[in-house]
């Protein structure tokens, strides 16, 4: 039915975007991947329980397969936005990959995304506050250990 | 196309809890939408899709907590995180850690997370344990009640949350719960505790175990009565007891995530080793 398309603004690593045809249902994270082609941000679960779909809301972090395109005000982030425009990789980045974090990648954007979030709020983290701060982002390479040692390494920079 | 009539048909964003109802009552199967990470997964699973979606983010004055009196005025599109910020009970603090990610705890609000009246949701144990209050709106108007009431009756079409109330309470709040790991992930069966030595009053909520959550009931006023409050002991056998009332009071199923009687046991374990810490502390300080 016609009127189950709805026009849609959104504001995306500083530019707004009007998308007219729209599904009503549309999540955040089709928006950006279908229509934005921005496919930094993964799908996997779409219940909110793994984190690869995870984009900043004005610097907070959420599971974009759980929030409704048309209920999002405010600046999204997401890891295309966030990494530098010349290829070269944040300090949080580099960290990750000294410790071995980096291995299929499919989880990254997501954990990239969350652990900047975190370490803006826990400077020189423990490893329980990595462990808990970081509970919502998965792993299938269960590469927890390196990803504990490379966020707690970034938070002391 | 423009914007204004096509969100006012399938998304509807009202400024107003007055409007909220009256678009609610006059579309019935709209969903209402709090941070949407309920009912969004559910439509992502097509469990549900329904036909049109209230958004609550529009409506000002309903998302924040203030201190009310010596209590506090939970507003229901509070997320979780603003409300682990506002350090209102000790209760909730414990709670809301274990309660699902960060990312969630953003997004998910205080309405969402009780309006459903799901069993294994973490705040509406904690909210009977805390002897709250729930305001909502309706085509019959506002009201108040208990949260014994509002987990018994729920909302009526057309009605939604509009604050939680939390009177003042003091001593000892606790949250336990069993779940599958001790991360994000729904409990399979949870007991929050309150036990105020100044009211000299003990609530309990359940959650887990039941079609909705469930409160103390016999337990709260056994161990009300068995408590020294002079003191502030209880007599030996007291915390098996409670244990044991609380486990009676369950009315718990079987289902794929845990039996029955796995629950039912874990309630009286979880009820007895919550007064056990409560007499630890009594002595320690």
């Amino acid at each position: 039915m016609d009127d189950e398309r709805i026009s849609i603004t959104v504001q995306v690593n500083g530019t707004t975007h009007q998308i007219d045809d729209a599904w009503y249902f549309d999540t955040l994270l089709s928006i950006l991947r279908y229509r934005l082609g921005l496919t930094g941000t993964k799908q996997s679960c779409e219940t909110g329980s793994c984190g690869a779909c995870t984009v900043l809301l004005d610097g907070q972090p959420i599971n974009s397969c759980v929030t409704l395109a048309a209920d999002v005000q405010g600046n999204v982030t997401t890891i295309e936005g966030y990494s530098p425009v010349d290829g070269s990789l944040t300090p949080l980045q580099e960290a990750l990959v000294t410790a071995g974090d980096v291995q299929c990648g499919y989880c990254l954007p997501g954990m990239v995304l969350a652990g900047s979030a975190f370490i803006s709020e826990h400077p020189n983290a423990t490893d329980e506050e990595v462990r808990e701060g970081m509970c919502g982002n998965l792993c299938r390479c269960t590469a927890y250990t390196s990803l504990i040692e490379g966020i707690r390494e970034a938070s002391k920079r | 196309m423009t914007v204004a009539p096509s969100v006012a048909g399938r998304v509807i964003r009202p400024t107003s809890v007055e409007e909220a109802v009256g678009a609610l009552v006059a579309r019935p199967g709209t969903r209402v939408v709090g941070g949407g990470t309920i009912v969004v997964a559910d439509s992502s699973r097509l469990i549900d899709r329904p036909p049109s979606y209230l958004l609550l983010s529009g409506i000002p004055g309903l998302r924040g907590v203030s201190r009310e009196g010596t209590g506090a005025r939970i507003g229901a599109q509070t997320t979780l995180r603003e409300l682990h910020e506002a350090a209102v009970s000790p209760v909730l603090d414990i709670a809301l850690r274990s309660l699902a990610t960060p990312q969630i705890r953003n997004r998910a609000t205080v309405g969402g997370n009780i309006a459903q009246r799901r069993s294994s949701h973490t705040l509406s144990p904690c909210f009977l344990a805390l002897d709250a209050a729930i305001e909502s709106a309706g085509p019959a108007g506002t009201r108040r009640r208990s949260m014994r009431d509002f987990v018994a009756d729920g909302l009526t079409d057309g009605e939604i949350v509009v604050a939680v109330v939390l009177p003042a309470r003091g001593g000892f709040q606790r949250y336990t719960r069993v779940a599958p790991r001790n991360g994000p992930g729904y409990a399979i069966a949870s007991v929050a505790v309150s036990i105020d030595p100044t009211a000299r009053s003990v609530r309990s909520g359940m959650g887990g175990v039941g079609p909705t959550a469930l409160s103390g009931g016999p337990a709260d006023d056994f161990l009300v009565g068995a408590i020294d409050w002079d003191s502030r002991t209880a007599p030996d056998g007291a915390a098996s007891e409670y244990g044991r009332l609380l486990a009676e009071a369950s009315e718990p199923v079987t289902d794929d995530r845990a039996s029955a009687a796995y629950r039912r046991h874990a309630i009286a374990v979880m009820g007895r080793r919550l007064v056990e810490a409560w007499t630890e502390e009594q002595r320690h300080g």
